[in-house]
């Protein structure tokens, strides 16, 4: 009986003091409601997904910008929220919802961020080009601002481009007596030899959509062009009903039905597995993208030559006159933020270096697409994408469909079609109506 | 007097639990109903719409779907955790060895993360790079089957996405189950053995009535918590092909934090609580109206077998 | 008396009971062997060999892991977290608990308890947040501890009720005759005999404290205060996954659980004995 007290005596200490310290240390950290962590210093919160994961870049970044944060602690403190890739886009969500932005985050661009441009949320960057002390329009190609304008305004500052690229396995095709195939026919003859022994020809599959759009809108683009491709995503009832777009579902039937793609369309679909599939000489071509070029080793790179994409029946448009891609990530400042005059200065102090030349290089260095014009040390970048530069070199870019949805709503009704259309799960024509119900939906 | 007594003492007993309760639970629930009752986006206005979103629910093909989905992870898991639950207990209990090792064994599957399971679970299953399709080639299966995707199959991958789970969690039936058995006096077994009883009849006639009262806090478990699970599909498949895996609470996770829908993601959140809520207040009703009549039969039994 | 020959029943009785141990021992352990013989594979080698053995056996994986995922500092973090939730919940929910099965009966009050069970934590997480956010406690450890504390409190109250329920009347009738208050009586008599049921409680409250993701990933955004979930879903990227790295994370997360829940089993085995001599 004694020792039962003296155990529950035990506890009630251990409580008190663990709630006493837990009060203490997050006291102690928590200034996002206070002034500052000493005296009256402005804070900024800046939420970001550079700095999680396991990329060099990850590590890189973190060093980069935390070591600028230490050398301005005198003038203003950087409170960093770091979340790994797509988790950034769920915590700003609640942010959002909570009335709880941040001063400063990176986010993806046109219709994710549909809904804080139309509240008034996000800072016209005009505005902030007026106090830069190194940053103006001029350093961003006013295609690539495209993504962030909105009714002739525009909120946000691009930085990674998204140009898609093929690739093949010089020396698979040769040891199977093949060759890259140039047109519809003549892939689904590779597909079928390929997939008979075993080897996945190319892999690409669809888990939430991804990188299942990609290849899709390289197929949908050889019969619209950017304008047409405008309409249809930003008008009501004009995806349904286009001829062309139901040939292209009916495309991606035939080529899934040869085996063109990998079995598990749902398991190996998302871009780690097509990267590592491929690595492993398991798939002989691969549609990829800036942000995976520094995951391929460089064995494969040596056995890797670029390819246009096949031809389709009845194109209008030649594969090799241009690029799926589009700026699809960038960086956002909150408005109310900027216009704190308490917080101005130390906001474009620290955002002049996140977007400045020296943490940009290092964008570029980790393979990813960066748009900012500026003076880059090609000797540092990967030579991969060296390659693919020159390989794209001078196409037009075709902004891929995902990103032309009206809003988040359609943007995801369309990524899960792709995932249907791909295992097959509903019709052309089921999808189809999908989507159309969800942008009409987006844009009423 | 007593009754003042108590009185006060319940008051003081309870309101630490319903303090934090009221706080953290409830009123988050109130404002989730708030939000289904309204068209809100996560930003800007609240419209106030009424029940619109209910209305849209009930003729929404793909929550029918999802709907169905929980319940067949619902039968899978009644069906399997009671049934590996109660044997499983009863057998343990009754071991004069092992049964500290068994009783580890069954327990580790649940102590990993669920979101780390169901990350193993996709990668055995994939049709491309996965060992389940090997081993099914392995013991004999044709290409038809063994050549399958699973994952990408929408017509079983809800079965492939609800295995898992209800796999990971028996342990933790079968602990709670553990650890109730062993309050059933060994005198009922003495006297069962001594009258020929076998196993199979001792477990049928004493075990399980004594696990009653326990069972119906398993069956709520295993209700509501089915009914709220998530991690797994979103997972192994994000909900897809589609919804062919989701259950309702990826479908209320897709429209909140995906689609923005706060609102109609709301009135999936409270169709899941009410559902569940329906759920258990049957079960309770069905439980009690039987337990008048079980206890009658158990008192006659016992009555039987001191003979 | 019915003497019925049992015999060879009991034989075939006692192989399959054999069998049927085995193959769920196995079933069970399989996926988490599976998952440590995988933590020494490398990425590559993972996916091309499914099942294959490591091709060497050395600890890269952990130390990535323990690195990226920055696993020493997150370990304390959610140590810390975890043995105050569990302590709070343990003696809040077993009082609840207490009033319920002996005290007052209370139908309304089940129910009310039983909602917690019933909804996902991806529905209150944006009330929620908003909520703490209104009293300033985000990156907090406090309002970790108390959401653990308000989701697990249905659960452990539940099951607690389940087990308190099926203890004899004449327990808190002879301590309060013996003139213990309901108080003395409760943290005295009842306490210790709810061992089992506490130990069951605070394993699956440890395990809930331990692994939850969503609810950290929202309220904590600090990197020197997050979780060991969010440490290892940073090792999950985006654009390649290094599974090696991730289950060697995940080993390394559940290690200390195990160690955990082995001492709480014998807690469990010693409130038996006391039981036992009890009557």
């Amino acid at each position: 009986m004694k020792s039962n007290k003296r155990w529950l005596k035990w506890i009630c200490l251990g409580l008190a003091c663990g709630m006493a310290l837990s009060g203490c240390s997050g006291n102690g950290d928590d200034s996002t409601d206070s002034q500052g962590g000493s005296g009256n210093l402005p804070v900024i919160r800046f939420a970001t997904n550079y700095m999680a994961g396991t990329e060099q870049f990850h590590s890189d970044f973190s060093e980069m910008v935390e070591a600028y944060a230490a050398s301005v602690k005198d003038k203003y403190t950087v409170e960093f929220e770091s979340e790994s890739g797509d988790n950034l886009r769920d915590k700003i969500k609640t942010d959002l919802a909570a009335d709880n932005l941040p001063d400063c985050f990176h986010y993806w661009t046109a219709g994710s961020v549909k809904d804080m441009v139309d509240n008034n949320l996000l800072l016209d960057i005009d505005e902030y080009f007026a106090v830069s002390k190194n940053l103006s329009r001029d350093n961003y190609p006013e295609s690539s601002l495209g993504v962030y304008t909105f009714d002739g305004k525009t909120y946000g500052f691009p930085i990674e481009g998204s140009s898609n690229y093929m690739l093949y396995n010089k020396e698979i095709f040769d040891e199977k007596g093949l060759t890259p195939p140039t047109n519809m026919d003549e892939l689904l003859e590779v597909s079928k030899a390929l997939s008979a022994d075993g080897i996945v020809p190319l892999a690409v599959g669809s888990s939430a959509g991804n990188p299942a759009h990609f290849w899709y809108a390289a197929v949908f683009y050889q019969y619209y062009t950017q304008e047409e491709s405008n309409t249809i995503c930003g008008e009501q009832d004009k995806w349904l009903g286009e001829d062309n777009i139901v040939k292209t579902g009916n495309l991606i039937e035939q080529m899934r039905d040869a085996g063109t793609f990998p079995a598990d369309t749902l398991g190996s679909g998302d871009f780690a597995p097509a990267v590592s599939m491929y690595n492993e000489e398991k798939a002989a071509m691969i549609y990829a993208f800036p942000w995976v070029i520094q995951q391929f080793t460089d064995e494969i790179v040596e056995k890797s030559e670029f390819m246009d994409v096949p031809v389709m029946p009845d194109a209008k448009y030649s594969t090799s006159d241009f690029v799926v891609g589009g700026t699809n990530f960038g960086f956002v400042v909150n408005a109310k933020s900027f216009h704190d005059e308490s917080k101005q200065a130390a906001l474009v102090d620290f955002v002049d270096y996140l977007l400045g030349d020296e943490v940009n290089q290092l964008v570029a260095e980790s393979g990813r697409w960066a748009v900012k014009i500026q003076e880059y040390d090609e000797s540092k970048l990967n030579p991969l994408y060296v390659r693919a530069q020159e390989y794209l070199d001078g196409r037009e870019e075709r902004v891929h469909l995902w990103s032309n949805m009206p809003a988040a709503a359609s943007q995801e009704v369309f990524s899960y079609a792709m995932d249907e259309l791909w295992a097959g799960s509903a019709t052309v024509d089921q999808i189809n109506q999908d989507i159309q119900d969800s942008i009409n939906s987006d844009l009423s | 007097m007593k009754k003042r007594r108590d009185m006060a003492f319940s008051a003081f007993f309870l309101a630490p639990a319903l303090i934090v309760f009221v706080l953290l639970i409830i009123i988050p629930i109130v404002m989730t109903l708030e939000y289904s009752l309204t068209s809100w986006r996560g930003v800007g206005e609240m419209n106030f719409v009424g029940l619109e979103n209910y209305i849209k629910l009930f003729q929404d093909r793909n929550y029918i779907t999802t709907v169905l989905n929980s319940f067949i992870l619902l039968i899978i898991g009644l069906v399997v955790q009671l049934s590996f639950g109660m044997v499983g207990a009863f057998l343990v209990s009754r071991l004069n060895r092992g049964y500290k090792f068994y009783r580890s064994v069954y327990y580790l599957p649940s102590i990993i993360s669920a979101a780390a399971m169901a990350l193993l679970f996709s990668i055995f299953f994939n049709a491309d790079m996965g060992p389940f399709n090997e081993i099914l080639s392995a013991l004999g299966f044709g290409d038809s089957i063994a050549g399958r995707s699973w994952l990408s199959d929408s017509s079983v991958v809800i079965y492939f996405v609800a295995v898992p789970q209800i796999w990971q969690y028996m342990g933790q039936q079968f602990i709670i189950y553990l650890a109730a058995v062993q309050n059933i006096p060994e005198e009922l077994f003495e006297s069962a053995s001594l009258d020929g009883a076998s196993s199979a009849k001792m477990f049928f006639k004493i075990t399980v009535p004594s696990l009653r009262p326990i069972t119906s806090v398993v069956v709520i478990l295993i209700i509501t918590g089915c009914l709220k699970a998530f991690d797994y599909p979103w997972i192994m498949t994000t909900g897809g092909p589609g919804y062919s895996s989701s259950y309702m609470a990826v479908m209320m996770y897709r429209e909140v934090f995906k689609n923005g829908h706060f609102g109609y993601g709301s009135a999936v959140a409270m169709s899941i609580l009410f559902i569940s809520l329906i759920l258990v207040v049957i079960y309770n009703q069905a439980n009690d109206s039987l337990g008048s009549e079980k206890n009658q039969e158990k008192r006659a039994r016992r009555r039987r077998m001191k003979i | 008396m019915l003497n019925k020959v049992t015999a060879p029943i009991g034989y075939v009785a006692k192989i399959g009971k054999f069998i049927f141990l085995t193959v769920f021992a196995i079933l069970a352990l399989f996926p988490f062997y599976w998952m440590l013989v995988n933590s020494f594979r490398s990425n590559d080698q993972i996916y091309s060999n499914a099942l294959g053995f490591p091709e060497q056996i050395n600890f890269d994986n952990f130390v990535r892991a323990w690195q990226v995922g920055n696993i020493g500092t997150y370990f304390f973090n959610t140590l810390f977290v975890s043995v105050v939730a569990v302590a709070l919940i343990l003696v809040i929910s077993a009082m609840a608990a207490y009033v319920l099965a002996k005290v007052w009966n209370s139908k309304v009050l089940y129910l009310l308890f039983s909602l917690g069970l019933m909804i996902p934590a991806h529905t209150i997480i944006v009330p929620l947040f908003s909520i703490f956010n209104k009293v300033g406690l985000t990156n907090n450890f406090l309002s970790i501890i108390l959401s653990y504390l308000a989701m697990e409190l249905s659960l452990s109250i539940f099951i607690l009720k389940g087990f308190m329920v099926a203890l004899p009347k004449e327990l808190d009738e002879a301590a309060t005759i013996d003139g213990c208050s309901r108080t003395g009586a409760f943290f005295r008599v009842i306490l210790p005999i709810s061992l089992p049921g506490l130990a069951t409680v605070g394993i699956l409250a440890f395990l809930f404290c331990w692994n939850e993701f969503l609810i950290p990933l929202v309220l904590i955004t600090k990197s020197e205060m997050k979780m060991l979930s969010q440490g290892i879903q940073d090792l999950n990227g985006q654009y390649v996954s290094e599974l090696g790295v991730m289950f060697a994370g995940v080993v390394m997360m559940a290690l200390p659980v195990v160690v955990v829940y082995l001492i709480f089993q014998e807690q469990v085995i010693r409130g038996m004995v006391a039981g036992a001599v009890k009557g």
